[in-house]
Parts: C-alpha cells; structure tokens; sequence
C-alpha cells in the first residue's frame, strides 16, 4: 500500500483545516466577549433607569416648590432688566467714540497719587444764580 | 479729540502708546487742523464734495478717520475740568516766555513745534479754514469763548479769573443751566448709595433706580435744551481738541517739560511746577481735576445718549452687563462713576456721599433766563 510522502496534499488540508479552526475558536471568543459586554452595559442601563425613576418618585412633593415659595419672592436680590438694543448700542457708541489710551508716559509714576484728603478748597464750582 | 487720535493711531499702525503722543507732538499744526476739520465732517455727515471734505483729505492723519455720524472728542465737561486747573494759561505764559525772549531759555527743534502746534490750537493765529477760528472780531478770546459755553451749559464759571487776575468779562448768555450742578451732585449721590448696594442680598437697600432715572432724565434734558440743532457742538470740540492738547503735553516728560527742567511724576504734579516756574500757580486741586476729566466726560455724554432708561439705572453703577446678558455687550460706566463721584467730592469739597436736600424736579425752574 502506497503511503503520502510528507508535505504531500493531505498533510495541507489539514493544515488548512487547524487555520480554519484557530480562526473560528478566536471568533467565538470574541462573540462570547461581545455578548457579555452587551449584558453589563444593560445591567448599567437598567439600574440607571431604575434609579432615576425611583428619584423621580422621591422628588415628586417638591414640583410644586416655586409656587410655595411664591411669597417670598420679594425678599430675593432684584433681577436687572437686560438693556434693550437701542440703549446698547447708545452706550456702545459712547465707549467707542470717547476710547483713549490709559496709558503713562515716560517720567509718570506708575501708580497715580489718591486725591488729596483735605476738603478745604471750595471756590471750584460757582452758581450763576 | 487729540486722546482719541492717538489711540486711533496705536489700534491702525499697532506703534506704542509713546510713539503714537510723539507723532501728534511733532505733528505739523497744519494737520492737526485738518484732523479736527475730518472728525467735525465726519460727526456732520459733512457732504462729500464740499470744499471742507477734499481739504482734510490732504492731512497727515487722513487715514484715521472716523466712521461717519460718531462724535468723537470729549465732552465739555472734560474741557471745564482741565481748564479749571488754569493750565491753559499756564502755557499762555509759557508760549509769551518763549516768543518774546530768552527768559525759559532756548527750545529745542521738538519744543518748537510744541509751541506752534500751541500757538494754533490755543490761542488760534491762524487755522486754513476760517470756520475753525477759535476766536473772531466779535469773539476776541477763546478762553472768553470756552467760558460763555460753560456758563451756558454747566451754569458755572472757571474758579479764576483773567491771566492777571482781573475779573472775566466773557459775554454772558441769556440762558443758563443754573440748576445742573446741583441735578447733578444728586445725581452722584444717588448713585453712591447704589454703588454701595450692588452687593447687598439681604439688609436695607437704599438703591432708588427709579430716582437715579428721573434725574438722569431731567439732566438729559438740561444738557440737550442748550444743545438744539447741535448748538455748542463746534464750541465743545474745539474745547476738547485745545484742552486735549493740554493734557497730552502734561502726561508725560516731552521736550517742553524737559527743556523748561519742570519735574513731576503726573500731569497736575507738572502742571504744578510749570505754574511755579511761570509765576501763576495752578489749581490746588488739580489732582483730582486731572483725575476726573475724562471720567466726567464719559458720564455725561452717557446721560446726554439717554443711555439710561426705565429699569437700565443699573447703566450709571454696574461695572459689568448683568449676568445672562448676550454677548457682546459694552461695559456699563459704574467704574467712571465711582471715579468722578471720589475726584468731584475731592475738588468741590463736597461730600457726595452723605444726604443733601434732595432736589425738587420742576422743568420750569433747570433753565434761568436774565
């Protein structure tokens, strides 16, 4: 009975087929990861979501809350109205058209000297009455 | 105006601060006048082919013009500060010392063109156009010229009288905001007790927004009364360009303060000194008139753009917009008011920050007819 040389067509069709093999234990494993990650993301969601409706549940008395608190309303800081485009843009152009350079030329100490103190001098201003 | 040319240089041609005042100081006096010319066509919406437009064309400082229908140089209120610290005639005696003789020493080349530019922005020998005179037949003086728009929008006199001390004689208006210091040192008071507020969540708030509107209102309407189909606008930038001169040539040791070997480390400090050298002392207080003067001139040119309306009073306090507002927004004038309300109080003597009798509002009375 004639025998297969070694290295003859045989021997790589098994070869082939423990390729074929190794790749398709690999894929498996890889599903079976997929799989389990895909079972933990939902436990997460689940309990996120259990979690939040159970919040939702807790904090159902305080929907209601500003209209209790309603009459305390005028004990908060004032609330400054925005200005409106026209003023803004008045102030816009006044910063714009009076914009100089703070600057301090040579010889001018960097820090300017406070107003003196003393308030003796009243001749500055005269009424025309 | 001249402040105002100099940050537009620095902004257009990216130089220092330093280099930007040199330019203007060593400028010809012919473009400076030109400049003045450009900004008042530009804030008149001068017509393009009139003779005035193509002049100013020629100017050295052309290029930085300014967008049409925008004013800018200061408000008289600026130039009444800086005059009262008498600087301008100060430099009246500086220019006579120089032109007359030998008495303040020989001037370098820079201090020469110091004393032209002087000469014409001050006390006006020449200008190309003769709408820009500062003074005619009929009005002799400038100074006298500045003192009448004073007296007619402020209802104030300079805390001076002539270069030799004699009592003004500048022709009087028959109309005058008699009433507007006092409006007006309500006004600062009512903003200090906002200002002392802004960050009061829970005790007693003496913050009136609505008082601080109705007196910006009424001021509004004083300053604006005296302004009709831009009266005193020619007089005001003229003012502005002339006391802007003045104050640039005391920020800084130039030529003309070294030559005259005055020392100081500010301008009223300088001024000061030059008011020693040239035997004409200069306000006691010019500290604080230095301090105030463009402080002062933005407030009231805020007052005077009605920026302040009904519920915006935080506009005269606040430092910045309120939160949630949309960018971009400019910054209120609570830090110019807070300036001026601490340098008016130092150079008036009055203490804005105590109740004075409150002011009755009543528009027949803001406005005294002789």
């Amino acid at each position: 009975m004639a025998t297969q040389p070694p290295g003859g067509p045989k021997d790589e069709t098994r070869a082939q087929l423990m390729q074929m093999r190794n790749d398709i234990d690999r894929v498996v494993a890889t599903v079976h990861q997929l799989v389990s990650a895909q079972a933990v993301e939902n436990v997460l969601m689940n309990g996120f979501s259990e979690l939040s409706a159970e919040l939702h549940q807790h904090l159902r008395p305080l929907a209601d809350l500003p209209a209790k608190l309603q009459p305390l309303a005028a004990l908060a800081p004032p609330q400054r109205p925005h200005m409106l485009e026209p003023e803004r843009i008045r102030l816009q152009e006044v910063r714009a058209s009076l914009a100089r350079e703070a600057w301090i030329g040579p010889g001018t100490a960097a820090v300017k000297r406070p107003p003196e103190p003393d308030t003796d001098d009243v001749s500055l201003l005269y009424q025309m009455d | 105006m001249i402040q105002q040319l100099l940050k537009r240089i620095v902004i257009k041609d990216g130089v220092s601060r330093d280099e930007a005042a040199k330019r203007i100081l060593t400028a010809d006096p012919l473009d400076l006048q030109l400049h003045m010319e450009q900004v008042w066509s530009a804030a008149t919406n001068a017509a393009p082919d009139e003779a005035r437009s193509k002049v100013w064309q020629l100017g050295k400082f052309a290029p930085y013009a300014v967008p049409a229908g925008r004013r800018a140089w200061d408000h008289l209120g600026y130039s009444y500060a800086l005059e009262n610290t008498r600087a301008v005639q100060i430099l009246r005696r500086v220019v006579r010392g120089y032109r007359s003789g030998e008495s303040l020493g020989i001037p370098k080349p820079d201090t020469q063109r110091w004393l032209d530019i002087t000469e014409t922005l001050l006390f006006g020998t020449t200008s190309p156009v003769g709408a820009w005179l500062p003074a005619s037949e009929v009005r002799r003086n400038a100074e006298d010229v500045r003192r009448n728009a004073y007296d007619r929008l402020f209802g104030v006199q300079l805390a001076f009288g002539s270069d030799d001390n004699q009592a003004s004689n500048y022709e009087k208006s028959n109309v005058s905001n008699t009433h507007f210091v006092r409006l007006f040192e309500e006004l600062l008071f009512e903003v200090w007790q906002a200002i002392t507020n802004v960050k009061n969540q829970s005790g007693v708030n003496s913050t009136d927004d609505d008082r601080i509107y109705r007196l910006a209102q009424e001021l509004a309407f004083v300053l604006r009364s005296r302004r009709l189909q831009n009266t005193l606008d020619r007089e005001e930038l003229i003012a502005a360009t002339a006391l802007g001169w003045t104050e640039l040539t005391f920020n800084a040791d130039w030529s003309v303060i070294e030559d005259l070997g005055v020392k100081g480390t500010n301008e009223a400090a300088r001024c000061k000194a030059l008011g020693q050298k040239v035997g004409l002392p200069a306000h006691s207080k010019s500290e604080a008139l230095f301090g105030m003067a463009a402080d002062l001139s933005t407030f009231l040119r805020a007052i005077e753009a009605e920026v302040v309306t009904k519920g915006t009073a935080w506009a005269l306090y606040l430092e910045q917009q309120p939160p949630g507002t949309l960018p971009p927004a400019p910054d209120p004038i609570g830090l110019e008011s807070r300036r001026l309300i601490t340098e008016w109080a130092a150079a008036t003597g009055k203490d804005l920050k105590t109740r004075a009798k409150p002011v009755e509002i009543a528009r027949p009375q803001l406005v005294a007819v002789k």
